[in-house]
């Protein structure tokens, strides 16, 4: 019984340590994008451009990560 | 059980600040040039956060990739799904240049649901490697 109720309450914290290990990341890598934009908007930038800015930025992240796979040990 | 708790102190201790500001707060604040209808506007906001979420994503992917927590062959699928999700937004953001602004926000609104089911996984499986 206590065995069923310790697995039931491992697995729980499983899932918590996924919930908080996945707002850790993506707090943490999202809020520099928060910043960036905010200075944008500050600066009286427009949607478009913004918009823009955020697609490329998107597409660098993609690059940079590709060559990052490409070096890592098989 | 003491390696979970370890992994979710560590989490907290890691995302701290970075947490708040990143999740709590809206990409775009209350300084926005806000010309726009509120539908693209709506449709704007949607796919600006699709890539915001992605480019953190990417980040992760690729440092995860570097830093040896995953095989190269493991990094590669998680960026190919995730280079797939970048391609939806960019059709997104054709919808809202066309005009068609419900498609596009209800494409993005789909797209981000999909990153950030996405990203539960990454940090699943991440967790499970360290």
């Amino acid at each position: 019984m206590s065995a069923i109720v310790g697995a039931i309450a491992e697995r729980g914290l499983a899932r918590l340590a996924d919930f908080v290990f996945t707002q850790a990341l993506a707090g943490a890598e999202r809020a520099p994008l928060v910043a960036q934009v905010r200075e944008m908007e500050a600066a009286g930038k427009g949607p478009d451009e913004i918009t823009d800015t955020m697609q490329s930025g998107r597409k660098q992240s993609e690059v940079d990560a590709q060559k990052k796979v490409d070096a890592a040990p098989g | 059980m003491k390696r979970i708790l370890a992994v979710i102190a560590l989490a907290a201790l890691m995302g701290g600040c970075a947490v708040v500001q990143g999740l709590t707060q809206p990409l775009h604040g209350d300084k926005a040039v806000t010309t726009e209808a509120p539908a693209v506007r709506a449709a704007r906001v949607a796919i600006d956060e699709a890539n915001a979420y992605l480019t953190a994503l990417n980040k992760v992917i690729g440092d995860n990739a570097a830093t040896g927590v995953w095989t190269k062959e493991q990094a590669q699928v998680y960026l190919d799904e995730s280079k797939a999700y970048g391609k939806r937004v960019d059709n997104a953001r054709e919808l809202l240049r066309g005009g068609l602004l419900t498609d596009a926000q209800s494409q993005a609104e789909v797209v981000k649901a999909l990153i950030l089911t996405l990203h539960k996984r990454v940090a699943e499986a991440a967790r499970k490697e360290k």
